[in-house]
Order: structure tokens, then C-alpha cells, then sequence
């Protein structure tokens, strides 16, 4: 049944053509990414995290507005939720309000 | 079904996954693609009904259409020896139903995959209309998949005659939907949340032993507040919950991209920084991953890939087998190269991007 809709006669085996994403869509990413890079180079983690998850905002919409061909979905997804889970932006003021927090929290006698 | 080749020979059953009323799940080896599958063949007492059967094969191409991370990819559908059957993407690991009780911090991400899978299938005008632990499926690596898309509505008439069946998975329909009203993304987003705080307190929202008794429930009881059974959720994320399940379908969370938001904005998980992300947009699948060696997988898929793609082109260069009708197939994308640092990871991604763009 099924060769009976697939079947052409023709013996000619060609290979598929791969996949690719629109220009524009990959260009938006791929610049997105480059912000990412050159905060991280710059020292802003803070700032190439808030990048990142711009980034991943943006895949997300393209994968879901069907922008994205199901063959790359899986890697660019799992490559771009990767890159934030590994930029941590360190807040000083929130460090410092935990030390004050643990301070309390020794007076309680609960110790650390 | 006792032929183990289906399709003119094209899948090769392997093994029975499943067995419930309306079908037999099959993991099969698709001949062509060289790869596994699961194959649904419709039961013997349903497929010989010729409405039913058409309504089914209908209603799987719709959802064949989806394509999305958390959504069971379906591949193919036809009729063999009488019976449809679908071919779907194959699933390692296990179901909700399998997993217990779990807690927020175990729920809530992948309550927010069902989220990113719903959202996308809402997009497309599906509505699932039989979420519940069995259809929500769990790689290996905590990957979620929705199953069944479109299935359900084939069924619907059907399995209001199989009691069974229908007691088995009505404790999470939405009362709109049990009172056989107007279903709509809503019913999704309340089935759902009842999925969730199953998982989160082992127990339905509404304990009953009949339809009846849940009809009457869902008319004029009262949901136990999540943390009223179990303490150890936190207030947002029970807020978030009892929202998807309110009664009235229009004091929902507007979407399923909602439900998601108020469940990450609820959760503080330090171990899952994307959760705090504040989705405003359903979120992809990987994205939750951040625990060390999470990208072991990643290299057994990628080696899997490469093994693959050599046994393809062998088998092309060698000229194997003789049909030739066999579609070729592209090859499959391999993900760009993780850095060393995350600025290495973000240029690395820079040049892939632009590398399979054109």
C-alpha cells in the first residue's frame, strides 16, 4: 500500500536535500548568540545571561511559529537551554543580603 | 495481529509496548528508514467499524501535522489486514502514570514541557482532549512527549460505551467536557492541572467511584486546596494549579503559554535557572537540563546519529537491497560543537546557525 503510493519506477537514487534554515531566522539567532559572546568576553555575565535568555525566548517563538525545520529543533534547543544553564550571573547585592540572612539566622542558633 | 510485517513489509514488529481497549502498541523497525518506531493498530472490535476507522485515520493525519519536542511525532498511518494503524515516533522511557508521586521541584518542569507541547498544538487548532499520566511520556533523559494528539476525539464516541476506559481517564476531564459541552484549548489546560496535582498529592482533585459522582462533584464540590495534602508545595505553585482548574473554562489560565508562565514564575528552583525564565512563550524541552554530565546523552544520541548515518551510506554505496523506491532521506543534523566556555559554546552556535542557513 504504502510502496504503491511511493513507488516511481525510477531506479535513480539521488541523495535528499538537506535541510536548512531561512536566512533570516538564522541570522537574528546567530546574532543574538554573538551578543551572548562578546558580553561573556566582556565580563558581563549578568548582561550575557539576560542575552541568552533572549535567545532562548527567540527559539522558542521560531520553533513554535514553525520558523524552525523539526531537524534542528532538537539541537539548537538543547545547544541554547544548555548555553544559559551555564552563564550564572552572580548579583552582589543578593550575596551580600544573604550573608546578613545567615547572620539572623546564627543568632536563632540554627547555625549554617 | 498475527503477521509480525505491516505496511507491505515496511515495518517489522518487534515487540507489544501496550495493550489498552481501543489499541495494541507495537515497537516495529521501520525497514526503510532503519529506525525503531511505535506502531498503534487500532483493536479488532473498533477497526471494524467503518465510521470509526475513517474518523481515526482522519484525525491522525491532523495530528501528524504537529511538530514540536513535546509532541509524539506521528510518522505515517494506513490500514493493514483491515485495521488502521498509526506509526509514531518511539519513546524510551515510561509514562506519568508510572512515576508516582513526585515533588514540585520534579513536577513543575515538566508540567511546563506539557505546557510548550499543548501550546503548539493549540497554535495549530488541536485540542488533545485526553491529557493524563498515560499519554504524557518521559524519555530518558526527562524529555516530555504528548501522545495520542487527535486520538481522542476519534474515540469519543467510542469509549463512552467502555466504562472502563472512560473511569480510567476522567478524573482528569475538565467538567465541561464530561457534561459533553464544547471542548477547547481550556479542557486541555484543566486536564492538565489535574495531571499536576495528581502528581503532586498522589490524588485526583475529586475522588469518586462513578461518573455519576463525578459529574455531581464537579458541578458543586469543592477541590481540596492542593496544600491542604500536601504542605510541601509552595502557595505560587498551588495558585498556579488550582487556576488551570477552575470550573468555568474562562477563569483559566488564558493559554497553555499562560499556565506555563505562572507555573515558572511560581517556582524557585535554583537548579533549574531556565525555569526562571519567566516563559512568556512555551518552552523547549532541553531547556531544563542544567544538572552536571546532562549532556552525556547528547553524545550517546550524537554517536547513535554517526552510527546511523554509516550504516545509511553503506548501505547506499553498496547499492544494498533492491528497492529502489525507498525515499532518500537527508542526513540527520549533528548539533554544533560545545564549547569549551559558554562564549565558546555562544560563537560555536553563531557559526552553526549561519552554516545551515541559506
Amino acid at each position: 500500500m504504502l510502496c504503491l503510493a511511493g513507488c516511481g519506477g525510477g531506479s535513480e537514487r539521488r541523495a535528499a536535500p538537506q535541510p536548512s534554515l531561512r536566512q533570516p531566522v538564522a541570522a537574528a539567532l546567530a546574532s543574538r548568540s554573538d551578543e551572548v559572546a562578546r558580553a561573556l568576553s566582556a565580563g558581563d555575565a549578568c548582561q550575557a545571561r539576560s542575552l541568552a535568555l533572549q535567545l532562548q525566548r527567540e527559539t522558542i517563538a521560531a520553533i513554535n511559529a514553525g520558523r524552525i525545520p523539526s531537524a534542528f529543533q532538537e539541537q539548537l534547543g538543547s545547544t541554547v537551554g544548555d548555553m544559559v544553564s551555564r552563564i550564572q550571573c552572580v548579583q552582589v547585592e543578593k550575596e551580600h543580603d544573604r550573608g546578613k540572612h545567615k547572620g539572623k539566622h546564627k543568632k536563632h542558633g540554627e547555625g549554617d | 495481529m498475527t503477521e509480525t510485517l505491516l505496511a507491505a513489509g515496511r515495518y517489522r514488529v518487534e515487540r507489544t509496548l501496550g495493550q489498552g481497549g481501543m489499541a495494541v502498541v507495537y515497537l516495529a523497525h521501520d525497514e526503510e528508514l532503519h529506525r525503531l518506531v511505535a506502531v498503534k493498530v487500532l483493536a479488532e472490535h473498533l477497526a471494524g467499524d467503518a465510521n470509526f476507522r475513517a474518523r481515526f485515520l482522519q484525525e491522525s493525519k491532523l495530528a501528524s501535522r504537529l511538530s514540536h519536542p513535546n509532541v509524539v511525532q506521528v510518522y505515517d498511518a494506513g490500514e493493514t489486514e483491515g485495521s488502521p494503524f498509526i506509526v509514531m515516533e518511539y519513546v524510551p522511557g515510561d509514562t506519568l502514570a508510572q512515576r508516582g508521586k513526585l515533588t514540585h521541584a520534579e513536577v513543575v518542569p515538566l508540567a511546563l514541557q506539557a505546557c510548550a507541547g499543548l501550546q503548539h498544538a493549540h497554535n495549530a487548532g488541536l485540542v488533545h482532549r485526553d491529557v493524563k499520566p498515560a499519554n504524557l511520556l518521559v524519555r530518558e533523559d526527562d524529555v516530555l512527549k504528548i501522545a495520542d494528539f487527535g486520538i481522542a476525539r476519534a474515540a469519543e464516541l467510542t469509549r463512552l460505551t467502555q466504562h472502563g476506559t472512560v473511569l480510567g481517564t476522567a478524573a482528569y476531564l475538565a467538567p465541561e467536557q464530561a457534561a459533553g459541552e464544547e471542548v477547547s484549548a481550556a479542557t486541555d489546560i484543566y486536564s492538565l492541572g489535574a495531571v499536576v496535582y495528581e502528581l503532586l498529592t498522589a490524588r485526583p482533585p475529586y475522588e469518586f467511584e462513578s461518573l455519576a459522582e463525578l459529574g455531581a462533584q464537579q458541578r458543586g464540590g469543592v477541590i481540596t486546596p492542593l496544600r491542604n495534602v500536601e504542605p510541601s508545595v509552595p502557595e505560587p505553585v498551588e495558585a498556579a494549579v488550582m487556576h488551570a482548574l477552575a470550573r468555568d473554562p474562562r477563569f483559566r489560565p488564558a493559554s497553555a503559554s499562560d499556565f506555563a508562565h505562572e507555573l515558572a514564575s511560581a517556582s524557585e528552583l535554583p537548579t533549574k535557572p531556565l525555569i526562571a525564565t519567566a516563559v512568556t512563550e512555551p518552552l523547549h524541552a532541553r531547556g531544563y537540563r542544567s544538572l552536571p554530565g546532562s549532556r552525556a546523552w547528547l553524545w550517546i544520541v550524537g554517536a547513535a546519529a554517526v552510527a546511523l548515518v554509516a550504516v545509511i551510506l553503506g548501505l547506499l554505496s553498496i547499492g544494498g537491497g533492491s528497492n529502489s523506491s525507498t525515499k532518500p532521506q537527508p542526513l540527520p543534523i549533528r548539533s554544533p560543537a560545545r564549547g569549551a566556555t559558554p562564549a565558546a559554546e555562544a560563537r560555536n552556535l553563531s557559526v552553526w546557525l549561519r552554516a545551515h542557513s541559506k
